[in-house]
């Protein structure tokens, strides 16, 4: 995880890393991966959990992308 | 038999009791009879869709009731510890937070359930991710580690062998 952590760390706070089409684009990725490439021949809850699992963990991994600190709508 | 309507009639309960309880700062225990209905109807659905031919749609409509089965079965064992554990009356916040979500999610879905399209897929499951999302940060869906109680590790290892096995050779010729 050190290329995360080495992104985390020299993000800018206020942009982030990742914007609403990245995040679209990489759960569309995970999404055709588990649900095509494993296809039918898994069982349908292994797939789903898994589709889970791999759910979670872009999720926590995109979050170190966001930024954290609201940009002030306020200011020109 | 509860139609889809009955559904969201008892969704939409569900809420105004969150009302209500914001408002006197209790939780109701009557609000654990309409999770019953609402949890019972979302299994039908679930094991339905289990059964359903195999292919890409019918698996994101399986895969969405599941979720939305962890998430109102999650739900409801926090409104029945509330009490025990001093959970109230976050738990009524916090559970109110993910209703647009689910609504949203149900709405998409029911809509597929009485006219199936192939358009609608990655609409619905980023409906049911960002509901995950969301219900993770509020402990209002199931964790992992309880999800994978309900499959064989065997199984699971295997599809995950799979997985990372074809992913190894994307793009090869």
């Amino acid at each position: 995880m050190s290329l995360f952590g080495f992104l985390s760390a020299h993000r800018n706070k206020r942009i982030g890393l990742v914007t609403k089409t990245i995040e679209l684009e990489a759960s569309r990725n995970l999404n055709k991966a588990v649900i095509e490439e494993l296809g039918e021949q898994t069982d349908r809850l292994v797939r789903s959990i898994l589709l889970d699992a791999c759910w979670d963990r872009m999720t926590d991994l995109l979050w170190i992308l966001k930024p954290i600190e609201p940009v002030d709508q306020k200011k020109g | 038999m509860p139609t889809f309507e009955d559904l969201l009639g008892n969704v939409a309960r569900l809420d105004e009791g969150f009302a209500a309880m914001q408002v006197t700062g209790k939780v109701d225990k009557e609000i654990d009879d309409t999770l019953e209905q609402i949890i019972s109807f979302v299994t039908r659905r679930e094991q339905f869709w289990f059964q359903g031919e195999p292919n890409r749609r019918t698996f994101t409509v399986y895969h969405s009731w599941r979720n939305l089965r962890l998430v109102f079965s999650k739900m409801r064992n926090r409104f029945a510890n509330a009490q025990l554990v001093h959970d109230n009356p976050v738990v009524v916040d916090q559970a109110r937070e993910i209703i647009p979500k689910v609504l949203s999610t149900l709405a998409s879905l029911i809509a597929m359930e009485k006219e199936p399209t192939d358009s609608e897929i990655e609409p619905i499951l980023e409906h049911v991710r960002e509901l995950r999302a969301s219900a993770r940060q509020v402990d209002m869906v199931q964790p992992l580690s309880e999800e994978l109680k309900e499959t064989d590790q065997a199984k699971l290892t295997a599809a995950l062998d799979e997985l990372l096995k074809r992913m190894a050779t994307l793009g090869e010729a």
